[in-house]
């Protein structure tokens, strides 16, 4: 059975956010609602692009259950997008209390 | 360098306070996506896999230490710590929040910077050889027209909304082109004048590009008098404006346009334009000439002895570093007792063109120290320090080692260009950067990596080429195959004076086997060319592909 994500980018810092239920939205992909009908998926897709004040371009994505049942994404694209950068930044980690942090999660 | 006047001043400051408001009804929800997308990317403020990516223009290149300096701090505060000097010789940021751009922007404005028009369908920022104003080759200082043309280029009302992005090269120096003029939609090539009485002129290509239809730039005129670059300029892009198309984004540029009509009937079509023009307000007087010349004189360089034989001396240095650094990274200048340092962006392991916010205030520092405050970005994702006396050499080697700034490998196969790829880019197909690291610390042995010569090795994510992968003597293009990344292998590619688009060696590597591939490919160079002077691309081009297939692939060509 195929399962989907809905996604799209955080209006305040273009950071992947996925959507829950209740119209929330989190950064973690694998606390994301999965959908199991292609009818659910479009109706949760015009829902969150109605959300566009919180919410820029958002679009399905195919997840599987992995490990311990958790979501994962099917493509590469969507695990980076997912996880960040596979590469060694060339500057030290990423403070979370710096301005440009990626929040841990979206607020609702 | 120039310095902005007070109509610069008041048109980027004016910019960031209209950016400031239109993010804030973003945020507020009285706009929405599809309404700001066009804002934002007037402002060079793209949405990638991981955050906004704000794009920063230098023009041609060239920074002061003190905008150095505060790209640094921008990078510091508002950001990751660290900038992407890019292909084009501009910064990119990689993780600035939305609500911190007007003030990111604003930093930037107090030091004449801002991203206008680094985005869209408009002509971007005019790139030019990193050696301008210092090189011996040259005839004339690019810089000088690159900034006219930036000047006539910004904000044109005529050309904000051309059927594709526009981008103009100026190289300076007949004989060696080292902007890649020839791969531009517009290259432009100071010449001699015709005559001896004749001032130097500009051969002027029209056509060229990379992306998903790679093409060279033919010859639109052979020589235009310099005091009317503007005009004809001009002239090219009402006529690309007028015909190039608008239905069919990957048909839109003006390479497109020029093949589809033939050279001929474009250059017809823009000389009946020009007749139109070439007398007006354009032309470029003496004055007006000089106004802009006036920023670009040489600074106060000391009366000092020729350096050469020092700088030879110091490449066969015992201190092997030293020597490797001086040999490979350090450039004659024009003026006695002075060299060209290259600080190479690609030290082992690292991501090409990345530099932190610590290794920019070391290189402005240095500017300072050794130099007379000026850097330059160039188009390979290095960095220039153009002005240094030769004396100083081993000093600055040891500085810029202490930042990982020292990697000997400036024109060699591990000065790689690289795209950001699937590591940011939302457009990409398959991860860059890994490629790039991996090969860099695959090449480890630097005696191998100097006997091996000047090669380059460029690498895009997917078609649309800002690795410049057709270019590359060895061109990497990363595609995606049913979900897998593989890696299409070509040869042969040249963006200087040689100029040729690299062709597909056989069928596509996976991600696990491409290192090993490009390995492959410079051992066989290595075992059957005709001595250490034959260059990479010299063999390619004199054996072709069936060495390299055999090694590689375990058959000649037609088996």
């Amino acid at each position: 059975m195929k399962l989907w994500i809905i996604t799209g980018s955080a209006t305040e810092s273009g950071a992947p956010i996925y959507l829950q239920t209740n119209n929330r939205w989190t950064h973690k992909l694998s606390a994301g609602h999965p959908i199991a009908s292609e009818a659910e998926r479009q109706s949760l897709l015009d829902a969150a692009k109605a959300q566009q004040r919180k919410v820029c371009d958002p679009y399905w994505i195919e997840v599987r259950r992995a490990e311990l049942g958790h979501l994962a994404p099917v493509s590469l694209r969507e695990k980076i997008r997912a996880e960040g950068p596979t590469i060694s930044l060339v500057s030290t980690p990423f403070s979370s209390t710096t301005p440009a942090s990626r929040p841990a999660a979206a607020s609702a | 360098m120039y310095r902005y006047d007070h109509y610069d001043q008041v048109l980027v400051d004016q910019r960031v306070a209209q950016f400031r408001d239109q993010i804030s009804r973003r945020l507020s929800g009285e706009i929405t996506e599809d309404e700001f997308k066009p804002l934002r990317l007037q402002n060079g403020l793209y949405m990638q896999l991981h955050a906004y990516m704000l794009r920063v223009a230098i023009p041609y290149g060239l920074l002061s230490s003190d905008q150095l300096r505060k790209l640094a701090e921008v990078s510091r505060t508002y950001d990751r710590g660290y900038g992407h000097f890019s292909t084009r010789q501009n910064i990119q940021y990689n993780w600035p929040r939305l609500q911190d751009v007007p003030d990111l922007l604003a930093e930037l404005a107090s030091v004449q910077m801002h991203a206008i028009q680094t985005s869209g369908n408009c002509i971007r920022n005019t790139t030019s050889d990193h050696l301008a104003g210092v090189a011996r080759d040259e005839l004339v200082d690019p810089r000088v027209y690159c900034e006219i043309i930036r000047q006539w280029s910004t904000l044109h009302p005529e050309f904000a909304f051309l059927p594709r992005k526009f981008k103009i090269a100026v190289t300076g120096a007949p004989t060696a082109d080292r902007a890649a003029v020839r791969v531009h939609d517009i290259g432009v090539r100071a010449v001699p004048g015709r005559t001896a009485d004749e001032p130097h002129g500009f051969q002027v290509l029209v056509g060229g590009g990379l992306g998903r239809t790679p093409r060279i730039a033919e010859v639109c005129r052979e020589f235009l008098p310099r005091e009317h670059l503007l005009s004809y300029l001009e002239a090219i892009l009402r006529v690309y404006n007028r015909y190039g198309r608008r239905d069919n984004k990957f048909k839109a540029r003006i390479k497109i346009l020029v093949g589809a009509l033939g050279i001929e009937a474009f250059s017809e079509q823009v000389e009946a334009e020009w007749a139109q023009i070439r007398d007006g307000a354009m032309q470029l007087t003496p004055e007006e000439f000089d106004r802009v010349a006036a920023d670009f004189s040489d600074p106060d360089y000391a009366a000092l002895e020729p350096s050469d034989l020092f700088v030879q001396s110091l490449a066969l240095s015992k201190d092997r570093a030293l020597g490797r650094f001086v040999a490979s990274n350090v450039l004659p200048h024009k003026r006695p007792g002075y060299s060209i340092v290259m600080i190479s962006l690609k030290a082992k392991g690292k991501p090409p063109g990345d530099a932190t916010a610590e290794q920019m205030e070391l290189v402005a520092e240095l500017a300072d120290t050794y130099g007379f405050g000026r850097i330059v970005v160039a188009h390979e994702q290095n960095l220039v320090l153009p002005d240094i006396e030769s004396r100083h050499l081993p000093e600055l080697h040891a500085r810029l080692s202490a930042l990982d700034l020292a990697e000997p490998n400036i024109g060699k196969v591990t000065d790689i260009i690289a795209c950001p790829g699937l590591d940011y880019c939302n457009l990409a197909n398959a991860r860059s950067i890994p490629i790039a690291t991996r090969i860099s610390e695959r090449i480890e042995d630097l005696d191998y990596l100097h006997d091996l010569g000047d090669i380059s090795l460029n690498i895009s994510g997917c078609i649309n080429a800002c690795g410049h992968h057709h270019v590359g003597n060895i061109g990497i293009l990363g595609i995606d195959k049913q979900g897998e990344e593989f890696y299409q292998l070509m040869l042969g590619g040249s963006p200087s004076d040689d100029a040729s688009i690299g062709k597909i060696l056989g069928p596509a590597l996976p991600s696990a086997e491409i290192v090993d591939a490009v390995a492959n490919v410079l051992q066989t160079y290595v075992n059957n060319r005709e001595s250490a002077d034959e260059r990479f691309l010299d063999y390619v081009r004199r054996a072709g592909f069936e060495p390299f297939k055999e090694q590689l692939y375990g058959q000649p060509e037609h088996a």
